[in-house]
């Protein structure tokens, strides 16, 4: 679905490249950056920092919410919270808004957002929406359409620049077709943040070429390579190896693909949607991983993400495939690896790097009354700036959402993993059960099966069969398939 | 002093109208917040949630029968009647005994007692986070100390040989000094001559504790053991903090799962009918335990 192309939507941009949805082209990001990034760039010189700018024409009124509360919820622990921690003071002064902010952990959060969307009222003005779970809160159609506020200059700063977000992440955080239950379509619910992502190889430089290896390409090769670096004190590669959905997310869903997998197949619209868990991509992709094991940190079946991390940082291990917003504290002045760590694109037996699409949405939720939604729009704006994200990106190194940010010189120069992150989030492939409201459900049931098969319980053509079948109840469960 | 029948009916305190006004804020607590959120979910253990569409549909029974077919259930059931039997026996055993040993008296016995029921005061969820980074496979301090001392490193919480295991002997490590408590505290109130009399008449330190010390605190024994039962039977904190349910279903409880259901999945439907059955369950069982407790007391008197 080209966004662009459609008249309501600001600043449109011409765009008939007619790309398959969810992806935009790196060739097309460039051609925006040529045009869109140099004023970016001209703009950030000469206005500076400052969060808050009245437009010089119309009738957009920063000080239109002076005096009332915005509650906003983010996720914690991924440092989304911080750059508006920082900024908060500004932006009351410049907004004269109160700001309440509130961080849960992710599973508490998607509680919380499935309750305060559908309660009376809601408990907050603005939420924060993981794109696994669009489907079942934006398209439950608990959300404000953003298009008429975005449209309306009396709300919406003159250089907001909506055009500046790239089009994949806008059809994955930012449109949904509530109809059809697929993303994309003409309603906008979402404005994509604090951080978009996608999956990315980080590997050891010095072990590497230490070893005269070349950066692996396939998973064949990531597999030799990671024999060859395992030594006494160093793993090849490590992985999330726990009951953990990152273990089926990264890991195994960015083999499955690249080895000619398709997850599902069927339409929901007819009740034939299924898995294809038990294919032999599936079960390739699964046994790849517990090929690895010898060559992995005796612990790697306990790792979560949190693990895998602390033993890349700590030097332990030389290859890990993992969400690309973690490079910030892998290149951070803190990490003991930041001289040697180097990033890569996805290895991919097809030859055409991707792994899951990733990232967040900020979103209003019906149930509050007029003036809280007007306020709470007025604060997206504020945090989801070319100023804000810039800021954002460049102290706390999260995942850029917009191309600006993305192709900012500085940024890029400071931050040296940002164009692969950037293109494994241009290339990245929306989870085909995304567009359900079972994502979770059967993210988790797969998961299940790939941490019971690396811990040796069971084989990896048992473990797709267990995780087919499961997928197959909770698809029947859900409506999706019929019996 | 004595009050006249007069007096009594001209007691405030004693009209009907009074009665109802000091119970009144009890009934109206407990309805509001132990009826009504009963009867509600019974209610809703009937209906399918849609999460597209935010309605109810009824389905009458299909939660309980899908329940009964769904093989996560059954897993999560053994995983919790294995946690319960051998969690409770680990915590009866022991509880018993340490309370027997403080009950010795012995110097600065009171610190170390202290000490020890320090566990029983921390959240459970935060038990299984402490635990969760001491049984860290790679810096956790159990781990390290087991490397030191040459012997093998397990993973705790990984290996599904011994997950369910980890989750008995965290629950053990908090619970144990609960049992511990109420023993020792039935301990002192134990009639003194009873054991003057069997040292009279020659019994023996074993003896006394099987003949006379144990049969007295069986109260207090089933007493913990019935509450630690109950509680171990809903077990999600610890789990949830600890092994998240893993490694694959291993460590799934039943609550676990009935939480997982209602608040991840957003099955509200499958979550209620999940925990009604547990309701069910622990009625009987705890039935079935009283009865007997009471038949025993019967026998014993």
């Amino acid at each position: 679905m080209d966004h662009e192309s459609l008249p309501s939507r600001t600043e449109p941009t011409a765009d008939p490249h007619g790309l398959p949805r969810g992806r935009a082209s790196a060739r097309h990001l460039l051609r925006r950056t040529a045009v869109v990034g140099m004023s970016a760039a001209m703009l950030v010189s000469t206005i500076g920092p400052s969060v808050v700018r009245a437009q010089s024409a119309g009738t957009f009124d920063p000080m239109a919410c002076a005096g009332k509360t915005v509650r906003i919820a983010l996720v914690d622990g991924e440092r989304d919270d911080s750059g508006l921690r920082d900024k908060e003071a500004e932006i009351e002064a410049a907004t004269g808004l109160n700001i309440e902010l509130t961080t849960m952990a992710l599973g508490a959060l998607l509680e919380s957002n499935n309750q305060v969307l559908r309660a009376p009222e809601s408990a907050f003005d603005i939420v924060h929406v993981l794109g696994f779970s669009v489907a079942g809160t934006a398209g439950a159609g608990l959300f404000e359409p953003l298009q008429p506020y975005l449209d309306d200059p009396a709300r919406t700063p003159a250089d907001y620049d909506f055009a500046d977000f790239p089009e994949g992440q806008l059809e994955y955080t930012g449109y949904f077709d509530v109809d059809t239950g697929e993303f994309g379509g003409d309603d906008l619910y979402l404005i994509p943040g604090i951080h978009s992502g996608s999956a990315i190889l980080f590997y050891r430089k010095d072990l590497l070429a230490a070893a005269g290896i070349a950066v692996p390409t396939t998973w064949a090769e990531y597999l030799a390579a990671a024999q060859q670096l395992t030594t006494a004190d160093v793993a090849g590669s490590a992985m999330v190896g726990a009951n953990d959905v990152s273990a089926m997310l990264v890991d195994w869903y960015s083999r499955f693909i690249t080895m000619g997998g398709q997850l599902t197949s069927g339409s929901k619209a007819d009740k034939t949607l299924t898995t294809n868990l038990d294919s032999p991509a599936a079960i390739a992709a699964l046994q790849n991983m517990i090929d690895l094991l010898p060559y992995s940190p005796s612990a790697v079946t306990s790792y979560g993400f949190t693990e895998a991390l602390d033993a890349f940082q700590t030097g332990k291990v030389a290859l890990w495939p993992a969400w690309a917003t973690i490079a910030g504290a892998l290149y951070g002045p803190d990490s003991p690896v930041k001289d040697s760590v180097a990033v890569a694109p996805m290895p991919a037996d097809d030859g055409n790097s991707r792994a899951v699409r990733g990232g967040w949405g900020l979103g209003i939720p019906k149930n509050l009354t007029q003036e809280q939604k007007d306020c709470a729009w007025l604060l997206i704006t504020q945090i989801t700036s070319r100023d804000f994200e810039k800021y954002q990106v460049s102290t706390y190194q999260t995942d850029p959402n917009r191309i600006s940010t993305a192709t900012d010189p500085e940024i890029v120069a400071a931050l040296p993993y940002i164009p692969t992150a950037v293109a494994a989030i241009e290339g990245a492939q929306i989870l085909e059960v995304a567009n359900i409201p079972q994502t979770f459900e059967i993210v988790g049931a797969i998961a299940r099966e790939i941490n019971l098969a690396l811990t040796g319980a069971q084989d990896a053509a048992t473990a797709m069969a267990n995780a087919q079948a499961a997928s197959v109840e909770i698809l029947k469960k859900g409506g999706h398939l019929g019996e | 002093m004595a009050v006249s029948g007069g007096e009594r009916r001209r007691n405030p305190l004693h009209t009907r109208r009074d009665v109802l006004l000091l119970v009144a804020p009890t009934a109206v607590y407990l309805l509001l917040f132990s009826v009504f959120p009963l009867i509600y979910s019974l209610g809703i253990s009937f209906f399918d949630w849609s999460q597209t569409t935010s309605s109810f549909t009824f389905i009458g029974l299909d939660n309980y029968t899908d329940l009964l077919g769904d093989p996560v259930f059954w897993q999560a059931a053994i995983n919790t009647a294995v946690l319960v039997l051998a969690s409770i026996s680990i915590q009866v055993v022991l509880g018993t005994a340490l309370a027997l040993f403080f009950n010795m008296h012995l110097r600065g016995s009171w610190l170390v007692r202290g000490v020890l029921i320090l566990p029983m005061l921390l959240t459970p969820v935060v038990v299984g986070l402490m635990w969760r980074a001491l049984l860290n496979p790679d810096w956790g301090m159990v781990n390290f100390a087991l490397g030191e001392l040459g012997l093998p490193r397990p993973l705790w919480t990984a290996d599904p040989k011994i997950a369910l295991l980890t989750l008995v002997l965290v629950d053990s490590w908090q619970w144990t000094p609960f049992v511990m408590v109420i023993v020792f505290a039935r301990l002192q109130s134990l009639p003194q001559d009873v054991f003057e009399a069997s040292s009279v008449d020659g019994a023996g330190r074993r003896s006394t504790l099987a003949h006379i010390t144990l049969p007295l605190l069986a109260s207090a024994i089933v007493f913990a053991a019935v509450f630690r039962a109950i509680d171990a039977f809903r077990s999600f904190d610890v789990v949830f903090g600890l092994t998240y349910g893993g490694p694959g279903r291993l460590t799934t409880t039943l609550s676990f799962y009935a939480w997982e259901n209602g608040f991840t999945f957003t099955r509200y439907g499958y979550a209620s009918a999940l925990a009604y059955v547990m309701v069910i369950v622990a009625s009987l069982a705890l039935a079935i335990l009283v009865r007997r407790a009471a038949l025993r007391r019967a026998d014993a008197s």
